[in-house]
């Protein structure tokens, strides 16, 4: 069965101020596919190109190179009149929803607005319906429909972007960290929601978040992302359990732990001084002048994704050294 | 005698309607001492340290008490400017928010030292260095020449923590300090911060909406709702046993590899709007536990099992160790 998102050898670049910079290459050469109704995690830390790779998706930045299949079509060659027919099926969701809605309209105004556009055969009775019936899909009273989103928490606000994505019936959305700037209790009340949408709709996605632990609560599958390049492929449950990539294995270590047992392990972690911003070597494997297990090849030649059991993929050239995934804790 | 003693601090804003942010608040701050203030946003802990240090917004007003190593720091005239950026010192959310971006890192650094301690600057330029180094940013000497944009987010981070201790200060107020950066710097920045005041003696206040964070770094945790504080515990017995029911609400919300697949926990609701009025317990309507008392009766602080709770109804302390 072919996949209904398609990336072959996707690569951005971004052009630097000033002429005799090279340009950075914010995505480089990533290939995936995505199932009809899979959510895909997409994890890594700011800068690695996650939100560029989400955006590259929806066209939103140009390609490089490479190519991306969605359903037989090829988005990044279609035309501009074709591609906006078939923009209602692919939204995004954006980090911070208080810079997605207007200020000066209603939440209900607000997601009425890309009803117009989309769907003008439906008349103010019938708007007014599909509105208050998305609201309540993501999990927000009627009453909030009347107010605008200085009057409502960010949970509530995310919930309306949420809502507002849902309009043209997507069969993809991507979700740009969408609980990263909510408390952490609220957090899992988004997460949750996104999986009953999910389930609901068959809804597919890519869920970007620099949270292993949420992205697993909600993803079967995670992508791991190093600057630019997908270092490691698996199941959320195999990468936590037997993560292959030292990168993987290092943010894992980072997610905090609230075992009181490890308090004092936590607390003898070394102070690991921040990456000095060297450019990297497109030769050499991206995570070499950070990684502890680095050997002399990792800086020469550049590790390409290989399988590493059922559905798994790891670009380390020394990861078949420890098949059974690097222990927590190891130099990372 | 606490270093910091805070008193039945309460915290209004005036505006189109009066918004009582921190309402009664009592607090003790030992020497070389860690406290989380942990809550989620609109709580009313970044107020809790903002009137300490008298850096309240305009229409704000701190009522209560709050000693310095006794001396208070509320009342006319601003007294808390004698400490601010003195004895204590002050990391926010937003690090770059704290640098001026026009100004080299290093000049930055030692106009601290020179114009709360007086030292010379070229002592004070020396000392950026050595303080630099000590947040464990490469290349340090090279770093002072920077400006604040040529850094990374969470370089800047270290920076700005590196500005707060050049002044040498016994207390340090840290508002949120690695909610701005990644997982993997995020850690780092807790374990520098854990570091910084085992070997300078110093005592810190973390506030923070995710217990992740300050799990591994508190000495003591104490939980803010609705401008009150509702649990305050050693954080072994807090992490092991939270006995507020929002406390292990929080608790449990934090994400975490080992509840990694599934349903990840939530409390249900949202905090109430500010400026609500309360009459009996204000986290009732969020409760699972509430009974009918808990709708009239506002819950005391009161002590019992190695800590304070404010509920009517508190979870089992659980096995004492």
């Amino acid at each position: 069965m072919s996949a209904l998102l398609e990336l072959r050898g996707v690569t951005v670049r971004y052009r630097l101020h000033g002429a005799r910079q090279a340009p950075l290459t914010a995505v480089d050469d990533v290939s995936f596919g995505l199932d009809a109704g899979e959510m895909l995690g997409l994890v890594g830390e700011s800068g690695c190109g996650k939100s560029t790779l989400g955006r590259a998706i929806l066209r939103l930045v140009p390609l490089a190179s490479g190519e991306i299949h969605w359903d037989g079509d090829r988005v990044d060659a279609l035309g501009a009149g074709a591609f906006r027919r078939l923009r209602s099926e692919l939204q995004y969701v954006f980090q911070d929803p208080n810079a997605c809605l207007d200020p000066r309209m209603t939440i209900a105004q607000s997601v009425a607005e890309p009803l117009r556009a989309l769907m003008p055969a439906l008349d103010a009775r019938q708007r007014t319906q599909r509105v208050l019936q998305l609201l309540s899909e993501a999990g927000l009273q009627a009453e909030f429909g009347a107010r605008y989103p200085h009057q409502l928490s960010g949970g509530q606000l995310q919930r309306a972007v949420i809502a507002r994505a849902l309009v043209p019936d997507p069969r993809f959305v991507v979700f740009d960290e969408p609980v990263s700037a909510l408390d952490v209790s609220v957090q899992g009340q988004i997460v949750n929601l996104l999986a009953g949408i999910r389930r609901g709709r068959g809804l597919a996605g890519l869920f970007i978040s620099h949270n292993l632990a949420v992205v697993a609560s909600l993803c079967e599958r995670v992508m791991v992302m190093f600057r630019g390049r997908i270092v490691e492929t698996a199941t959320s449950a195999a990468l936590i359990a037997a993560p292959l990539h030292p990168y993987t294995r290092a943010l894992l270590d980072a997610v905090p732990s609230l075992d009181p047992g490890e308090r004092a392990r936590a607390l003898r972690r070394r102070v690991l001084p921040v990456a000095d911003g060297t450019p990297v070597s497109a030769a050499g494997c991206a995570y070499a002048l950070r990684c502890p297990l680095a050997v002399s090849r990792c800086r020469t030649e550049r590790p390409a994704p290989v399988p590493a059991g059922a559905g798994r993929e790891v670009a380390c050239h020394r990861a078949a050294e420890w098949p059974a995934g690097l222990p927590a804790g190891a130099p990372s | 005698m606490a270093l910091l003693e805070i008193r039945r601090l309460a915290v209004d804003f005036t505006g189109p309607r009066r918004v009582r942010a921190v309402d009664g608040v009592d607090l003790d701050i030992g020497r070389e001492e860690c406290v989380a203030i942990v809550g989620e946003s609109g709580s009313g802990k970044s107020q809790l340290l903002l009137a300490c240090v008298g850096l309240l917004a305009a229409n704000g007003r701190a009522q209560g008490s709050v000693r310095f190593e006794g001396r208070e720091l509320l009342g006319a005239g601003d007294p808390a400017a004698a400490v601010r950026g003195g004895g204590i010192g002050f990391v926010f959310q937003d690090a770059g928010g704290s640098l001026t971006p026009h100004l080299r890192i290093g000049d930055q650094l030692a106009e601290a030292a020179v114009a709360v301690r007086g030292a010379s600057w070229q002592s004070a330029r020396a000392d950026a260095v050595r303080m630099l180094e000590r947040v464990q940013l490469p290349a340090a000497a090279q770093q002072c020449a920077r400006y604040p944009h040529e850094l990374s987010g969470g370089m800047r981070q270290r920076v700005a923590i590196a500005l707060a201790l050049m002044p040498r200060p016994q207390l340090l107020f840290a508002d949120e300090p690695t909610t701005a950066l990644d997982v993997t710097v995020q850690a780092d920045v807790v374990a520098l911060l854990a570091a910084l005041c085992r070997d300078l003696g110093m005592a810190l206040v973390l506030v923070t909406h995710d217990l992740g964070v300050v799990a591994s770094l508190a000495a003591r945790i104490a939980v803010m709702y609705a401008g009150r504080i509702v649990e305050l515990a050693d954080a072994e017995r807090f992490l092991r046993q939270p006995r507020h029911p929002y406390g292990a609400g929080l608790l449990a919300s934090v994400p975490t590899l080992a509840a990694a697949a599934g349903p990840m926990a939530t409390i249900a609701g949202a905090p109430p709007a500010p400026g609500t009025a309360f009459a009996g317990c204000r986290f009732e309507p969020r409760c699972g536990r509430a009974e009918a008392r808990c709708r009239v009766e506002d819950p005391a602080l009161v002590a019992g099992d190695g800590g304070l709770v404010a509920c009517h109804f508190p979870l089992d302390a659980g096995p004492q160790p």
